[in-house]
């Protein structure tokens, strides 16, 4: 099975005819195109968890 | 196998529907987004509805284009996704619990000149678990002191730590924070001049105020540039009160309160822990109170980003009431300065606000 999805003639939206790449998800594996680096952010850890959350202590202005 | 092509919500964007308008956060890119009720509906409902079926409701053509400018957004700025309609219940939604590892989780500590009691509440407060401090400097505050009192931070394991200093023309304030790296937020209050500096690559800022910000009634602001678009927040925002849920504060005197703006003390430092503090019936009463239930705010689209105050109240009988500090109208979608409405006046002089330097 091809794992990126062309939809169809016929079929109710047909993505290609949108201004964007859009992701759609299927039951097998998407290989998705690479967009160029992000931000870096330790997501996930501790550190960034508790800065996040204990931001403002006070809110002094 | 259905050839349906369906569109969904990402689960970690979290709707916020307000009387007006609603909003939709993407808490992984920190952003967040106004949005119309009638949009909220359509995406809050989930109904396994295509883009095309959604835009044949529409009564005019008109209509049509709008709703689909704004799928188009929604396609763009990834909170919604296109999944075959066999697959939309696949998709797990987030849990919104909330819990840290502490008993205490953030603390305001104001000191005197003797700073007799840090090194013993410091210690109470490693025991509680607490992960974040602000020390706010009530006296004078020479380099000598200011070592002493970093000295006793250092080693800590406190993931944050704000100082709230007055302004010595001596200090070289640079040099301190990169010599105590720990430090997440150095503010001088009483400069010269306002700036605001990024220190030891950013971890750090060192922030210059005219004002005396030690004052415990300059704080409890509430404005956009204080909202948290952040699921943790977000979660925490639906149980408990975003500013006193696990907070403590001991005031210049010694005295243990829920804050330093609220006159209520719950014993002093001298004579009891802060866990016997902590047990006392009435400690956690501000602590479940969320913004589904204070008043005006209950109708705002910014309820779960924003943060809360009960310290000043537009109306200081009722423990439900809309922070003062807040200038937005939920109803007319507009910011105001706060200070400047005329319904505030009174209220503003009965907190003391109005002779703050």
């Amino acid at each position: 099975m091809n794992n990126k999805m062309h939809l169809k003639e016929g079929l109710l939206i047909n993505t290609e005819s949108l201004p964007f790449s859009v992701r759609l998800w299927t039951a097998t594996s998407v290989q998705i195109p690479f967009k160029g680096p992000r931000e870096v952010k330790s997501f996930g850890t501790r550190e960034y968890k508790y800065k996040k959350y204990y931001k403002y202590i006070s809110r002094r202005g | 196998m259905s050839d349906k092509i369906v569109f969904r919500l990402f689960s970690s964007c979290l709707l916020t529907a307000g009387s007006t308008r609603a909003l939709i956060c993407d808490p992984q890119r920190g952003n967040y987004y106004t949005i119309p009720l009638s949009l909220y509906s359509i995406i809050a409902e989930q109904k396994k509805a295509s883009i095309e079926e959604t835009l044949a409701i529409c009564e005019d053509q008109e209509e049509a284009e709008i709703l689909k400018s704004y799928f188009n957004f929604l396609l763009e700025h990834e909170l919604i996704f296109l999944c075959r309609e066999d697959l939309a219940d696949n998709f797990t939604p987030i849990k919104y619990e909330f819990d840290v590892p502490a008993i205490i989780a953030n603390a305001i500590v104001q000191i005197g000149k003797k700073a007799e009691y840090l090194v013993d509440t410091l210690a109470q407060l490693k025991l509680l678990g607490c992960q974040a401090f602000e020390l706010v400097v009530m006296t004078d505050c020479p380099l000598s002191f200011l070592s002493h009192i970093l000295e006793l931070c250092k080693g800590q394991e406190l993931d944050e730590v704000n100082l709230y200093i007055p302004f010595n023309p001596e200090t070289d304030y640079e040099a301190l924070i990169e010599e105590y790296c720990f430090l997440s937020s150095v503010t001088i209050c009483n400069a010269p001049t306002n700036e605001e500096i990024f220190l030891n690559g950013d971890s750090c800022t060192l922030r210059f105020s005219t004002k005396d910000l030690r004052d415990h009634r300059h704080c409890g602001i509430i404005a956009e540039k204080y909202f948290i678009p952040d699921l943790v927040h977000h979660s925490e925002s639906l149980q408990h009160n975003t500013c006193l849920n696990r907070k403590i504060a001991i005031d210049v005197n010694g005295n243990i309160k829920n804050c330093p703006s609220l006159n209520e003390s719950f014993g002093n430092i001298k004579d009891i822990t802060l866990e016997e503090a902590i047990c006392q019936p009435h400690f956690k009463k501000y602590w479940n109170i969320n913004k589904d239930q204070i008043e005006v705010c209950k109708d705002c689209e910014f309820r779960h980003v924003c943060t809360d105050c009960r310290a000043y109240l537009e109306d200081p009988s009722n423990v439900y009431s809309k922070p003062l500090k807040c200038g937005y109208d939920p109803y007319t979608c507009t910011w105001e300065d706060w200070s400047k409405n005329p319904l505030k006046e009174n209220i503003i002089i009965q907190y003391g606000i109005h002779s703050i330097e």
